[in-house]
């Protein structure tokens, strides 16, 4: 009895102690963020004319190969500048050339018969379309000099030929 | 008999109550018997409110600079004498394992349509105010710059808003 009058008296003196103001948490407030970035390819071209200073130093530097008894080479008087850009390292960018038409259409040279030289490298036929851009190169900026080098032979009627020229992306998964 | 003892009564009875009103109206002799306490707490109150709980950036270009597809209404309300509201972004993390985390750098805020975009890579003052200033709503407008390392891919993070008071 004696016990539990002590424990009231004690808990009674103890009340007092309890402060009676206090002090608020601050408050936190979360607003959610969410950012959709989509695949991108950045593709820059220049086309270089035969009398640019640069368009002479990269015909000076490309490694020349050898043609067929039958073919004479032809390179052509512009080059392509391109600049290549992906944040996707899954994109590969190629380029597409179409056979080459004479004005009015009536002849034709086929494409296999265009050879590319990337920043000199040796040339590489149009058999299929020719990457620019692989895998995994993405987003370092990458320049590309072009130059279009087309083998002919004496069957090819004279004329104006032109082609048309397309950068194409694909996914790989 | 019974007469004079009724008129006795009156009679007395009369100087008693004359006696007890002649008191009453002297106050001054009024003395305190018990006094009641009373105390009362005015809680701090603090009110801090967004218009939504999300905000989204839709990347579609090529990488630089793009606002939120919308901005943030954010009103605080207090009693406390002297507050401020402080923000800070957490990093973007991606959902693919490929990605890379979006520094919290790279989100910017800017208030009530100014173009003067501040980065939310550490913690900056959004608003101050007073007690006596009635709750008033703020436009955020919200940025995000992207680089080309940046994978394709979603995103996901949080700015969070914290309230300081001088009480």
């Amino acid at each position: 009895m004696n016990i539990l009058r002590s424990l009231i008296i004690v808990s009674i003196l103890t009340l007092p102690v309890v402060p009676l103001a206090y002090a608020e948490d601050d408050p936190l407030v979360r607003l959610a963020v969410k950012a959709k970035i989509k695949s991108n390819v950045h593709i820059e071209w220049e086309k270089l004319p035969d009398i640019d200073p640069r368009y002479i130093a990269f015909a000076k530097n490309r490694t020349t190969q050898s043609v067929k008894k039958n073919e004479k080479a032809l390179l052509l008087p512009f080059a392509l500048l391109v600049k290549l850009r992906t944040n996707d390292p899954t994109k590969i960018v190629k380029i597409h050339v179409e056979n080459l038409k004479s004005e009015g259409g009536k002849h034709n040279i086929p494409v296999e018969r265009l050879f590319l030289s990337i920043n000199g490298s040796p040339d590489q036929p149009f058999t299929e379309d020719i990457a620019l851009l692989q895998q995994q190169e993405g987003s370092e900026i990458k320049e590309l000099a072009l130059l279009f080098c087309l083998h002919t032979t004496i069957a090819d009627k004279s004329g104006k030929y032109s082609a048309n020229f397309s950068f194409i992306t694909s996914d790989i998964p | 008999m019974k007469t004079k003892t009724l008129a006795a009564i009156f009679i007395i009875s009369g100087i008693l109550w004359i006696q007890f009103l002649a008191a009453a109206e002297d106050y001054s002799e009024w003395k305190e018997v018990a006094r009641l306490s009373v105390t009362a707490v005015v809680a701090p109150y603090t009110s801090v409110k967004l218009s939504v709980n999300e905000i989204a950036f839709d990347i579609k270009g090529e990488p630089g600079d793009y606002d939120a597809n919308q901005g943030v209404s954010i009103t605080v309300g207090s009693n406390q004498s002297k507050w401020s509201v402080h923000a800070k972004a957490n990093e973007l993390i991606p959902e693919s394992d490929k990605a890379s985390p979006l520094p919290s750098s790279r989100l910017a805020f800017s208030i009530n349509d100014e173009n003067d975009f501040k980065d939310l890579g550490e913690s900056r003052l959004l608003i101050e105010g007073e007690a006596a200033r009635p709750p008033t709503a703020f436009t955020l407008n919200f940025r995000l710059t992207t680089a080309w390392e940046d994978l394709p891919g979603t995103y996901r993070g949080d700015i969070i808003f914290s309230f300081l008071s001088s009480p």
